[in-house]
């Protein structure tokens, strides 16, 4: 996390020389808003400029054009792995900061974005649900709640997965998984506060230092050792944009990296095989911006009967889904067509099984999928694990 | 016609979308990396099809509206900049590969193609096929590149990149779509002879007589051995010595160089750049290619041979070094090894985003005082003595540029930036090279100096066929 006055002396290190705009081994688009729009702002170099030309004067919050720019960007982070020059593990800083100052100039977010953040304020997660129904899917699964027993691992369920209900999978799933394991862990249920990288991603700072604060003395008092998140975007936020707010004493771990372990471990136990042909979509919160590409991949090898297959752009150079950043609220449209694209990247691999790690790809991808009629099936990791492991 | 009405048409031609007047988007095609000065222009359009092209240039001359055609605006001379306004008709969307013919060996693009997607094509799906690639970041136009008379890789054997044009396809100002070469005639893209070479209205004309819709490049098959090197001569002299003398063996596909200052920025040094006492002047490369081992051994053996003369008449140079093991040793310098490149040694040096030319083509007998020279001009006024030269076209001509990364912050640098590339501009001038991708100060000095009669024919030819000169006017002096 940057603040604005630290950006200027990256912004002007942009020559505008385009190599962000496609991918350097394979040559295929990596911007999501730049395949969309084409015209130059919407690039990172476009971004860039515009930070630039604010910076410098030549432009303001204000003038048309400014703030779509900024906010037509699910900040996937590609153009960070493209770009060869020494400002690019900043690009999404860079974003990030413009925005915040949009938001502090009363230019952002975009209107669609304001209930969002309305509900983060009012019942600590985007999706205007009571704090009660984040607990809803875990009733009757006897799963500790660690605001009240003790517990070594804490399941930081998420909104998206604890509030979908189209992804209960993957909490319950998820908790199968540990308790087939034995390991000791619990949610928070309703005492979960919303990670709050909605309000990170468009720019509100206050609102996300206001919760990241009351998240860490949260975490930190529980006396857990470790954290594990379904979702992608928590997992970034929690680990590498907290620290920025305050330290979080108990380790972070996405899912796929803890039951990796329990793999290893030799803690779970498959009891049938799915003959499958399955592809990988790294979300680029846990992939390019988290560092994680190996453990679920390792996880799908080892699966009995799946045959894993890549995509053309994978790790580093993945494909957005299109969903992040506040794209999917602000340009539903966009985003479901964006994922059309890595849809169409994934049946060309011959798979008939799409997994992913995270429930805001999932919720991108399944919306992609029917829109297009595709024969694929959507899977998140520990739906599809979970599933080798019952009779 | 009011600009709102102009917007209104224009969007009814490319689809409402497909326009833009937002002031960022103006912002953002003002400019470009250069010193040269920023203008906006009232509309970015971006067509999808040559009949869009045609229905704007229709427009934009009823309306007396300048038009200037960009792909990715990274030409180094300021020449997207619309110095008059108007519409910028942005041709990235019109990035098909519409043919590689293996067989006639040409592939038909449309102008936003990249050398990257080219090579890609052609690595993934035609394999035996190359094409020539610039030492350039890898998404600059292939179709820009040779109508401004670019250098590649390949350029030692086949010439500048307009050179390997076999056809084109061309909306005219008036709107009119003109087929040039082959196509024109047989409806096949393979060859500009043996016709009135129209090609040459459209090459080097910096997107002044026409937009080019379609291009067809030769294609060159991949050699089944590729041998490269680096040599590095400790004088200029040498150097140039020795590249006019390999390119005349005419066995290499490529014989470039760079002075010392590239090798240093590539390894991370910024700010004052100085030459080590017992350092070589310059980075050579060559590359060679066969189609057998014997082939490549000949070949090798003529190089050396000629090395070998060069060091018993007393010139001092170290190499040669093969590649591939400096490779293994040195990553680093696969980007000068490998094309296109990222370039990032070069443009990263001021750390400000400011990179500048003056590149030019000449006599290779000539090539040692303009250097000289140009270096020092350069270290004059502060900057390091970064240049390249390449020998193009079997030696018969040869490239000089001389590069500088700049702080654009800082209005002091940019000033002096000017006065520097005015004097090198000057210098090279007198010296017999011309300077290529001209910014429009850089044309008009070309111009002052020009044959009246060329400059009258070169009238002539823009009057005819832009009489309203709405095609990115300003720019080569018109």
């Amino acid at each position: 996390m940057m603040e604005f006055d630290d950006i200027r002396s990256w912004v002007v290190r942009c020559v505008r020389c385009g190599t962000c705009k496609f991918t350097n081994e394979t040559y295929l688009p990596s911007c999501p808003a730049g395949e969309r729009f084409r015209f130059e702002p919407f690039y990172a170099s476009g971004k860039n400029f515009i930070a630039r030309g604010i910076i410098e004067g030549a432009l303001k919050f204000s003038d048309p054009g400014v703030v779509d720019a900024i906010y037509s960007c699910p900040t996937c982070g590609n153009c960070q792995t493209q770009c060869p020059l020494p400002h690019h593990e900043h690009l999404v800083d860079i974003y990030e900061a413009l925005r915040a100052r949009a938001v502090e100039e009363g230019a952002g977010p975009l209107p669609s974005h304001k209930p969002l953040l309305a509900s983060l304020r009012q019942y600590e997660n985007p999706w205007m649900q009571p704090r009660a129904s984040k607990a809803r899917w875990a009733k009757e699964l006897g799963i500790k709640d660690v605001s009240r027993e003790k517990a070594r691992v804490l399941y930081f369920v998420g909104c998206t997965a604890a509030l979908d209900p189209t992804l209960r999978n993957i909490p319950t799933a998820t908790a199968s998984l540990l308790q087939s394991a034995g390991v000791d862990f619990g949610i928070l249920g309703e005492a979960e506060i919303c990670c709050a990288s909605t309000a990170l991603r468009v720019g509100d700072r206050i609102l996300f230092r206001s919760l990241a604060e009351r998240n860490i003395e949260l975490l930190n008092r529980l006396k857990i050792e470790t954290i594990i998140t379904s979702c992608a975007g928590c997992y970034k936020t929690l680990k590498h944009d907290y620290p920025a707010v305050g330290k979080i004493r108990p380790q972070i771990l996405h899912s796929s990296e803890f039951i990796y372990r329990l793999l290893l471990g030799g803690k779970l136990k498959f009891k049938k095989e799915a003959t499958r042909v399955a592809t990988y979509h790294d979300p680029c919160h846990l992939g390019r911006l988290g560092g994680v590409f190996d453990p679920p991949r390792r996880i799908l090898r080892a699966l009995p009967g799946i045959t894993f297959r890549e995509m053309d752009r994978i790790r580093e150079n993945a494909y957005c889904c299109g969903a992040g950043g506040g794209v999917r609220t602000a340009f539903p449209d966009w985003a479901t067509d964006n994922v059309g694209l890595r849809i169409e990247e994934a049946e060309k691999t011959g798979a008939n099984l799409l997994v992913s790690t995270c429930p805001f790809c999932a919720q991108n991808f399944m919306t992609g999928i029917e829109k297009k009629g595709s024969s694929l099936e959507y899977i998140d990791l520990v739906d599809l694990l979970s599933s080798l492991l019952r009779e | 016609m009011e600009k709102e009405n102009i917007k209104k048409r224009l969007e009814e031609i490319a689809g409402k979308e497909w326009v833009r007047d937002d002031a960022a988007t103006l912002f953002l095609y003002s400019r470009d990396m250069t010193e040269n000065e920023p203008h906006a222009p009232d509309w970015v359009v971006m067509p999808e099809k040559p009949e869009q092209v045609q229905a704007v240039m229709r427009l934009a001359n009823e309306t007396l509206t300048p038009v200037t055609p960009y792909v990715s605006g990274a030409n180094v001379g300021g020449l997207t900049i619309p110095v008059r306004g108007g519409i910028i008709l942005d041709l990235k969307r019109m990035n098909r590969i519409l043919e590689i013919n293996e067989s006639d060996m040409y592939a038909l693009l449309e102008p936003g193609v990249t050398f990257g997607h080219l090579r890609a094509e052609l690595d993934r799906n035609h394999p035996k096929a190359i094409y020539t690639y610039p030492m350039a970041p890898p998404f600059t136009s292939v179709t820009c590149n040779a109508l401004l008379d670019g250098l590649c890789n390949l350029s030692h054997p086949h010439g500048a990149t307009s050179d390997w044009i076999s056809s084109l396809e061309v909306v005219l100002p008036s709107g009119e779509l003109a087929r040039i070469g082959s196509a024109a005639i047989t409806g096949r893209w393979v060859s500009r002879v043996p016709l009135p070479d129209l090609a040459g209205l459209f090459i080097g004309w910096q997107g002044l007589t026409g937009i080019v819709t379609k291009i067809a490049v030769q294609l060159c098959p991949k050699p089944a051995f590729l041998k490269r090197a680096f040599i590095l001569p400790y004088s200029y002299s040498t150097a140039y010595e020795m590249m006019r003398e390999l390119s005349w063996t005419r066995v290499l596909d490529d014989i470039a160089g760079l002075s010392w200052v590239a090798g240093k920025m590539m390894y991370g040094r910024h700010g004052p750049i100085t030459r080590d006492p017992g350092e070589p002047g310059f980075i050579l490369f060559i590359e060679y290619s066969a189609n057998t081992r014997a082939e490549l051994w000949s070949k090798t053996m003529i190089v050396n041979s000629l090395l070998k003369d060069f060091e018993k008449k007393g010139k001092t140079f170290e190499g040669p070094l093969d590649i591939n093991a400096i490779l293994r040793l040195f990553p680093e310098y696969t980007k000068l090894a490998n094309f296109p490149t990222t370039l990032d040694f070069l443009l990263d040096y001021a750390e400000s985003g400011g990179f500048t030319w003056v590149g030019s083509y000449g006599p290779t007998s000539n090539w040692t005082r303009p250097t000289e020279k140009g270096a020092a001009i350069m270290e004059k006024y502060g900057f390091p003595p970064l240049f390249n030269c390449r020998s193009m076209k079997g030696g018969h001509y040869g490239a000089l540029r001389f590069l500088i990364p700049f702080d654009r912050r800082d209005p002091e640098v940019t000033k002096k930036l000017r006065a520097c590339l005015e004097e090198i501009c000057d210098l090279l001038l007198d010296e017999g090279f011309i300077p290529y991708k001209a910014p429009n100060w850089a044309a008009k000095k070309i111009i002052s100096r020009a044959d009246p009669g060329w400059v009258n024919l070169l009238k002539a030819v823009k009057k005819t066929l832009d009489p309203n000169g709405i095609l990115n006017p300003g720019h080569w002096g018109f």
